[in-house]
């Protein structure tokens, strides 16, 4: 066996990593030692909540030994893999990134079993807004600190996930977006960050913030190293009954880009909705798609700025309830921010629910109508590019609460409250040097379309080659 | 006129709940959210609005088609 370098390797795509393992020119138990070394290295950046060596390196001398005698069980075998720390993994700690949770987990969600049967070997859990809900201004297992510059955030709530990614603390990761929460760190972290449909992957064995919008889904370098997560964990599971028993098209399957329907959400650009340097970059991308045969045409979803609202207050009211003899019994325990939030959540009428839930379905109807004209919709994934690390939340008003809560995951919140596919991918960068993000939005189940068009989109452009300074 | 709930209603709703606020900022902050909350979605409207069902989660397969 041959060794390339292997901090080099390490900042590779995990398809190229994964392809070396299979090929027996890398040794899994080497990646796996040189992830270790350099999440220990970098642990500045407060990525992960549990580093498991121990573990992570008799797994990779089991892939080892398997791939050695011809017995590799999957194209990801041997692949050291971080989950967020909202999902159980058998025999470590889970947290949930707060102060009230801490059990070492007995079996594994459904997502990490489906990766350990894959081969995969799971490097530790990572680190979130605490309860995977956001807007948390302490930590109790640290600020994540975005690659690209550690003054600033690296999105929610997987951010942990993010970091992991883009620091190559990992060769892939699992987040969980109910709101945002992949698409929004991997945005601001400039990977990429798949929501896959609702009920396409299992839940069970997760940490829920709103059930009727949970999804699980990877956070990866590229589009093919996100098709190589996503179809390792996703199909039906008797565990988790809201899991759909749609067959996953294989990525292999992916449409052509030549003739492929993109629509431009112009409610998400138009009139001061994205940042200049995030709307030119958005523009930019369109342009390479359009030179390559896609046909870009103008998309429009007239509830889209209202998608925050409906979609914030939906899910808090739901993690209100879940979260409710807690804050009777242990608020204190709680970030002050979190704690006010599910507060004001708790009070938020029966009527006022149901009005937003009938919102929800217009919105949905709204997506599905462009769904039908085009193949896929975008957007920029964020309106913003990351900001400074929060040290309060700002919010001394309602107006200031209007403004900056609920738009600030404007631009995902519409897919969320859809229930369909969407993934972010990385366009470019700011004139500051923050990573900037396009947002691709499929049917139901097409998620081999909404990955077709995002690696078409890197096979023309190298975004997803660059690799923040961090030694 | 201003329909804005008041921190001491607030409190009051939130203690009916056996829930409370830790201090004065705890009060006027979550007093701010709903007052947001409750403005905002008060904004929203829609002139169908009235016959459309509230769906918390959407099957596939057994939805009316989409309209073209």
């Amino acid at each position: 066996m041959s060794t390339p370098d292997i901090e080099a390797l390490i900042l590779r795509p995990a398809t190229e990593i994964a392809r070396l393992i299979q090929a027996q020119q890398v040794s899994p138990v080497e990646v796996t030692q040189a992830y270790i070394e350099r999440a220990e290295r970098l642990a500045r950046l407060n990525a992960y909540i549990s580093l498991e060596a121990e573990q992570a390196l008799a797994a990779a001398h089991e892939a080892e030994a398997a791939i050695a005698s011809g017995r590799s069980l999957s194209p990801l075998h041997g692949l050291p893999i971080a989950i967020k720390d909202q999902m159980d993994v058998a025999g470590m700690r889970t947290t949930l990134g707060g102060n009230i949770v801490d059990y070492v987990a007995q079996t594994d969600a459904t997502v990490v079993a489906r990766l350990r049967a894959a081969g995969a070997v799971i490097l530790g859990k990572l680190n979130l807004s605490e309860y995977a809900l956001g807007g948390n201004i302490t930590h109790t297992y640290g600020v994540p600190h975005n690659p690209w510059d550690e003054t600033r955030q690296a999105g929610q709530s997987s951010s942990g996930s993010g970091v992991a990614v883009a620091a190559s603390l990992a060769a892939a990761t699992l987040g969980g977006d109910t709101a945002g929460s992949i698409r929004g760190p991997a945005a601001w972290c400039g990977i990429v960050g798949l929501r896959p449909t609702w009920g396409r992957v299992s839940r069970a064995g997760a940490f829920p913030m709103a059930w009727f919008m949970d999804t699980i889904g990877p956070m990866t370098k590229t589009v093919a190293d996100t098709a190589l997560i996503f179809e390792a964990i996703a199909g039906p599971d008797p565990a988790d009954p809201y899991t759909a028993k749609v067959p996953v098209t294989p990525f292999a399957q992916r449409p052509s880009l030549n003739g492929l329907r993109v629509g431009l959400v112009r409610e998400s650009i138009d009139d001061g909705m994205a940042s200049p340097d995030i709307a030119a970059n958005t523009h930019a991308a369109l342009k390479v798609l359009a030179e390559a045969g896609a046909e870009v045409g103008d998309a429009h979803l007239p509830l889209f700025a209202s998608g925050g609202l409906i979609a914030n207050t939906l899910a808090d009211v739901e993690a209100a309830v879940v979260h409710r003899r807690w804050l009777r019994e242990r608020p204190a325990d709680y970030d002050f921010a979190t704690r006010r939030r599910l507060l004001a959540s708790s009070l938020v009428s029966g009527e006022l629910y149901v009005k937003l839930n009938r919102f929800r379905t217009l919105v949905r109807r709204q997506v599905m109508d462009e769904l039908a004209r085009f193949d896929v919709l975008v957007t920029p994934a964020q309106a913003d590019p990351a900001p400074p690390i929060a040290t309060g939340t700002g919010f001394t008003s309602k107006e200031a609460v209007i403004k900056q809560f609920f738009g600030l995951r404007a631009h995902r919140s519409s897919f969320n409250l859809a229930g369909v596919p969407a993934m972010s991918v990385p366009t470019g960068f700011t004139a500051g040097g923050l990573p900037t993000s396009l947002q691709v939005v499929g049917r139901p189940f097409e998620e081999h379309v909404v990955m077709g068009l995002g690696h078409a989109y890197q096979q023309r452009t190298d975004w997803h080659e660059a690799r923040p300074r961090l030694d | 006129m201003s329909t804005d709930l008041t921190p001491e209603q607030v409190r009051a709703a939130l203690a009916a709940q056996g829930l409370a606020p830790q201090d004065h900022d705890d009060l006027a902050e979550v007093t701010h959210r709903i007052n947001a909350i409750n403005e905002a979605a008060l904004a929203l409207e829609h002139p169908d609005i009235e016959s459309i069902d509230p769906l918390s989660v959407f099957f596939l397969g057994t939805e009316p088609e989409v309209r073209t």
